[in-house]
């Protein structure tokens, strides 16, 4: 069974760099796996294979799929590109951050390595964060993504301190570029920077503008799997971004996604499992 | 003008010439009442400046962060409510279950009047802790009621309806029928105010980002804190503003106040020592970390000067002492409503300043304004406490100076 697919998945592979052959830049890995055979080495750029997944996900109702996170911390280099491309696609203001990568040193010199574990928030299937909030502010949706309703969030951070995870943040109203000089002779000063704090952002799939006191100011934000992006067919930033192709993201409800392989692995975990939250990012160790 | 100017002061050395201006000129005193509207005056436009500051730059301009999100004015409101419920609670069981209908009753006006003003303060606070205090409402429009916090909310707000209905039924002539409807009104705001205090002990109760709060101690901890609270502001009240001091009933309530006082304290120390042991006993640093912040940590004096010196034992040294008078046993009552503060402030905040001991890193993944697990309430969240403080205080003195709720003795009636 396995044997039919991988050939079909070849055959496929083998057809789509046959008409792009030196574009895609993917034959050379494609060969390398045809001659390995190695098992569990994907024939094609884990890329392109999770933007498939993501296509034949979306053909589907939202309530059908699972969106899952796959954050391999074997191959996560704690190069921050995830942090930032989250930073860069969210607009998110100075105090707010959606993915940080936590850093941990591990031993006693020299006998000393470094682990890195990326951290956005981990759509809990059981989440405590929505059943506190007063106001149904947040909330999960039918696809399992946990979101908050910025003109609903009342502000009273109440869901901050019930995740287990600390994955939510306050938008206190700060700016990126308060209290930055101001000169004639400064090409890039407060005024001309500040004006790049004014481009709308598209979370949510809203255009919404940062202004005094207006929401998102005042409101609680987390990561919600780049939901914007995903609606137009586009993975998460942070996965598109990651250097060494260590997130993951698909589908779980289609045991042909790279997700729903890799979730399958023995080596496999989920942080803090033993409050059942039934968080929906996996790290394979 | 000039003229005018000048004709004034050509006659002043006319009127020094006259007899009486020569006689010891007696400067008309200021009344402490006076001195006391003044101060609460200053004391709101001081903190006035505060608010302000909050609504233009918003929560920025306190030492919040996201690790710690709640911190002095979420404390300051679980405080004002243990203040405000617990002594109508406490009041309401003396006179109603354990009938000590001799003096005690005559302080319901003065008794619902202060919960007012302190409900006045709480809700000030608690609103101006939310990140858009003009959707307030929402909570009243759609609310969520498998969340406590609604539950939190909604009973506030039908306490505070239940107590402008026992203020103005104390405010209407003493008739029979006034007199049953008013019994009714405590009869209900029993279970209903017990109801609000566990609740809002059950608000960090079910919060499992928190292991510290996770659990049921909090809920019956924060009863037995109201309790001490509230009897320790009946008794305040009770000592300090009861007109017949010299009647034999004052006394003997008094002490029996204090009786209680001294009970309840005890009882809310052991409590906090069992569990206080319960969690460092086994010492599984996610629970312990933030206990042992309380005891050892920066603020160590919040808990071992402000709630065991002040809050406790010397409150409990005053309550032993043979030679017990009322005043004795009043200024107990207020150096204990005066830094039992401390107690609330331990329960909310250390336990968000121990993320790092949950999750090793987290802090110091990311920088940026309040991403720091440290806390220490900023210049304009004193400024904001103090404002609500001052308008507390204004309320009840237009309360008690205008509308003249006060006790009612044998002695006030004369007065009246």
């Amino acid at each position: 069974m396995n044997q039919t697919k991988s050939t079909e998945s070849q055959g496929q592979v083998s057809a789509a760099a046959a008409e792009q052959p030196q574009a895609s830049g993917f034959v050379p890995l494609e060969s390398i796996a045809a001659a390995l055979n190695v098992p569990g080495l994907e024939p094609k750029d884990v890329l392109v294979r999770m933007y498939e997944d993501l296509q034949r996900a979306l053909q589907k109702p939202a309530s059908e799929r699972r969106w899952v996170m796959v954050i391999d911390l074997r191959k996560c280099v704690g190069c921050h590109a995830c942090t930032i491309a989250c930073v860069a696609e969210n607009k998110l203001p100075p105090g707010v951050v959606y993915r940080q990568v936590v850093e941990e040193e591990i031993g006693t010199y020299p006998n000393v390595s470094m682990r890195f574990t990326p951290r956005p928030c981990l759509h809990c299937d059981e989440p405590p964060c929505v059943d506190v909030c007063p106001v149904s502010a947040t909330y999960k949706r039918p696809d399992g993504i946990v979101v908050v309703d910025y003109d609903r969030c009342i502000g009273c951070r109440y869901c901050m301190n019930a995740c287990p995870y600390n994955s939510r943040y306050f938008d206190f109203g700060f700016s990126q570029y308060e209290d930055t000089p101001q000169a004639d002779s400064l090409i890039l000063g407060r005024e001309e920077g500040g004006v790049l704090e004014t481009v709308p952002s598209f979370e949510y799939g809203e255009k919404r503008v940062r202004q005094r006191e207006d929401s998102p100011i005042g409101n609680v934000r987390k990561c919600h799997f780049c939901l914007h992006r995903l609606e137009v067919g586009e993975l998460p930033a942070c996965t598109a971004t990651c250097i060494g192709r260590a997130t993951y993201f698909g589908d779980s409800n289609d045991p042909d996604s790279l997700v729903s392989q890799l979730i399958a692995s023995p080596n496999v975990m989920r942080l803090r499992e033993e409050l059942g939250t039934q968080p929906k990012v996996y790290y394979l160790v | 003008m000039a003229t005018k100017k000048k004709t004034a002061e050509t006659e002043v050395p006319v009127e020094a010439e006259t007899p009486e201006a020569s006689a010891p000129v007696t400067k008309k005193k200021l009344s402490p009442e006076t001195y006391l509207w003044a101060l609460g005056l200053i004391a709101l436009l001081v903190g006035a400046y505060g608010v302000f500051q909050r609504f233009t730059d918003g929560l920025r301009v306190t030492d919040l962060g996201s690790f710690v999100p709640w911190g002095l004015w979420v404390a300051t409101y679980e405080y004002f409510v243990w203040l405000e419920v617990g002594s109508l609670v406490v009041f309401t069981l003396l006179v109603y279950v354990f009938r000590w209908n001799k003096v005690l009753p005559g302080m319901a006006r003065t008794l619902y009047l202060t919960a007012l003003a302190i409900l006045a303060m709480a809700l000030i606070l608690i609103g101006l802790d939310l990140g858009h205090p003009f959707r307030f409402w929402y909570v009243l429009v759609h609310p969520q009621w498998g969340s406590l916090m609604t539950w939190m909310i909604w009973l506030h707000m039908v306490y505070m309806v239940v107590l402008l209905a026992k203020l103005f039924m104390e405010m209407r002539p003493e008739t029979e029928s006034n007199h049953r409807i008013a019994a009714w009104l405590s009869y209900i705001s029993l279970p209903l105010g017990v109801a609000l205090i566990v609740v809002a002990g059950s608000v960090f109760g079910v919060v499992i980002g928190r292991p510290t709060w996770q659990g049921s101690a909090l809920p019956l901890y924060f009863l037995i804190s109201a309790m001490v609270a509230g009897t320790g502001l009946l008794t305040f009240q009770f000592i300090w503003f009861w007109p017949g001091k010299r009647e034999g009933d004052y006394l003997a309530t008094a002490q029996r106040l204090g009786w209680l006082l001294l009970g309840l304290l005890i009882v809310a120390l052991i409590a906090a020592a069992l569990g206080g042991l319960v969690i460092l006993y086994p010492g599984v640093p996610a629970q312990a970390a933030a206990l042992q912040l309380t005891l050892f940590g920066p603020y160590w004096w919040v808990y071992w000067v402000m709630h065991i010196g002040l809050g406790v034992t010397i409150p409990i040294i005053i309550l032993l002492t043979k030679s017990k008078t009322a005043r004795r046993i009043g200024v107990a009552a207020g150096i204990l409503i005066l830094s039992y503060i401390a107690v609330p402030l331990n329960i909310v905040i250390p336990p968000q300043l121990a993320v790092e001991t949950v999750e090793k890193g987290l802090v110091t993944a990311y920088k940026g304004p309040g991403l720091i697990a440290d806390y220490f309430p900023s210049v304009s969240e004193w400024l904001v406490t103090v404002f609500a403080l001052a308008f507390g205080f204004l309320i009840f003195m237009v309360g008690y100076h205008i509308l003249w709720l006060r006790p009612r003795s044998t002695d006030n009636a004369k007065e009246g």
